[in-house]
């Protein structure tokens, strides 16, 4: 057998992977050629040798007191609830038999048949796969039939709007979605944690009262993650859109390019084949807004970045806060030096900190604009 | 004098690395180890116990971080997300496995993840690493060459190294790589040929 197809099997066989007739093959072959030979001499010199690598490897510096800063405290209800319970059931405390020990018994049990049932009935809630339409203004359709009064959305159904229709999605049990007219969208998921609709054209408007991330709304060009918020999406047939953020912040990304977070008072522009750009003020000025459309959609480069470095005012700095990381290295000093213009750093970030990516540094900077810490890691473009 | 210095530094390492070996060790034995104890308080909330398992366990932590990041800054960072994570999730642990191979497993899946959010991102920075991070680790029997290896192993392509530390130096099988890293079973094989191939290259020029 020759060396090309003997090679490839001698890391199984050093790993102990070939069935026996292999491995003889194997060993008839190494009996005859130096070179694989050598490769065979080479791979258990390399296993031996990691072997002997240390598994731990200490930091080079102690990591306990950030670690400590972060550890939330634990919910310790059921700690303090727990010996209670057991002494309202077994009595004690009370006067065994007592109309007390037994009324407390009482209510403890129907709170819990309240919290079960309560809790049975959310999940089936959550889980369902139709959520509930009601018509708000002409005949919006379901599939192919118009929606009277009130309707059902089942997951995969189109429902569409046409000059004159509107609607409202109550999406399960977390938010509602209107839906303006001219708008064709689909029920992509309706799980616990996945509340998912596509838009494949026109306009909706989303308030959602669930935690962060459990409402999606699907676009040719992005992905609009919830965060906790209220917005309206708008896009058109060849995947141009606009987000605009009017409570809470909502996450924009897509394949293409680095996460976009909107917080409220904001838009951000959709372009296809390029994903969200940098998200602006609504007082953002005209110049900023045409600087940034260009810097982001048509490789406007450093002459756009000049331009909203000279037109941006405190309300924009998180518009800069995102644009330090999506600037060539060689501006990103320009950036910062302008952003500490209207935001002073916070304690213990220094200049060389954050361009370098420092992660504290940072999620610190990140909190100073309200842009929260739960989306941070995913977004972080370093 | 440096040659003193060494040696007391490699035994130094060799004890930590024989006391951790026996901590695991009583911890697979099972029953009222001290381990075991300490997970228990930190279940319900106790930092000090956190602490300890901490203490035990961040020099292993950290050197996953570092071999699959090649980064000691990075490393650092994960190391504590990695904790702040452990923390967060040790209520789920019920013993169906040992406490150490839990952490391992959610130290890799922390730095996957981490990577692949990477690869989402277009703007950002590439650091080839300060090497100089691995002087702290050595081999006892022969510290220059596993610095050495170290650095070689730091100089692979990323996929190839992610894949040679998890099956050479952490014992995973492509089995388990292919389902934690989303790739196939053949390609996680081509890539720890592939970085053993270039290890080769490195360490005998």
């Amino acid at each position: 057998m020759s060396c090309e197809k003997i090679e490839p099997r001698l890391h199984d066989y050093i790993d102990g992977l070939l069935a026996a007739a292999e491995k003889l093959d194997v060993e008839r072959h190494l009996a005859t050629c130096v070179n694989c030979r050598g490769e065979v001499e080479f791979l258990n010199s390399l296993r031996r040798q990691v072997a002997a690598l240390p598994l731990h490897i200490e930091p080079p510096r102690e990591l306990w007191p950030e670690i400590a800063d972060r550890l939330t405290p634990k919910t310790s209800w059921w700690a303090t609830a727990a010996p209670r319970l057991k002494n309202i059931f077994a009595g004690e405390n009370y006067a065994t038999g007592g109309w007390f020990a037994w009324g407390m018994r009482g209510a403890v049990a129907v709170a819990a048949l309240v919290f079960a049932i309560g809790g049975v009935w959310f999940l089936v809630q959550t889980r369902q796969s139709a959520w509930q339409v009601a018509q708000l203004a002409g005949a919006p359709k379901i599939g192919s039939q118009r929606l009277v009064a009130t309707g059902h959305l089942k997951v995969g159904e189109w429902l569409e709007t046409d000059d004159s229709s509107r609607a409202q999605i109550n999406v399960g049990m977390i938010g509602q979605v209107e839906i303006a007219p001219k708008t064709r969208i689909r029920l992509v998921r309706s799980r616990l944690t996945d509340h998912r609709l596509a838009l494949a054209r026109g306009k909706l408007h989303a308030e959602i009262w669930a935690p962060p991330r459990i409402f999606f709304v699907e676009t040719a060009s992005a992905l609009a993650t919830d965060l906790g918020c209220e917005y309206t999406l708008e896009m058109n047939d060849d995947g141009f859109g606009l987000l605009h953020v009017t409570r809470g912040y909502v996450a924009l990304e897509n394949q293409q390019g680095p996460e976009s977070v909107v917080p409220a008072g904001a838009f951000c522009e959709i372009q296809p084949n390029r994903g969200p750009g940098t998200p602006y003020s609504e007082n953002a000025s005209e110049p900023l807004r045409a600087a940034l459309t260009q810097f982001d959609f048509a490789n406007g480069g450093s002459e756009a970045i000049r331009t909203v470095l000279a037109e941006a005012r405190e309300a924009d700095s998180f518009t800069l806060f995102h644009l330090l990381f999506r600037v060539v290295p060689a501006e990103r000093g320009r950036v910062y030096d302008r952003m500490v213009e209207f935001v002073s750093p916070p304690p213990g970030a220094t200049r060389a900190g954050v361009l370098q990516g420092d992660r504290r540094m940072l999620e610190s900077w990140a909190d100073k604009f309200g842009l929260g810490k739960s989306w941070w890691r995913y977004w972080l473009p370093l | 004098m440096a040659g003193i210095l060494l040696t007391n530094v490699t035994n130094m390492q060799r004890i930590e690395s024989a006391r951790a070996e026996a901590i695991l060790e009583r911890e697979v034995e099972g029953g009222a180890t001290m381990i075991s104890s300490l997970i228990r308080r930190a279940q319900t909330g106790d930092r000090a116990a956190f602490e300890q398992i901490y203490r035990e366990n961040v020099g292993r932590v950290y050197a996953i971080c570092l071999r699959i990041l090649a980064n000691s800054a990075r490393a650092q960072e994960l190391t504590q997300d990695v904790f702040v994570r452990a923390w967060e999730m040790i209520g789920t642990f019920r013993g169906e496995s040992a406490f150490s191979s839990w952490l391992y497993r959610l130290t890799v899946n922390v730095v996957l993840v981490d990577l692949r959010a990477k690869k989402r991102r277009t703007a950002r920075v590439l650091v080839t690493d300060d090497l100089s991070a691995y002087d702290k680790a050595s081999n006892p029997a022969n510290p220059g060459s596993a610095i050495d290896l170290e650095r070689a192993i730091a100089l692979l392509p990323e996929q190839a190294r992610t894949v040679f530390v998890l099956h050479d130096i952490e014992g995973y099988q492509h089995g388990e790589i292919a389902k934690i890293t989303g790739v196939a079973e053949g390609t996680s094989k081509a890539q720890l040929h592939r970085a053993r191939k270039l290890l080769r290259e490195t360490l005998e020029k």
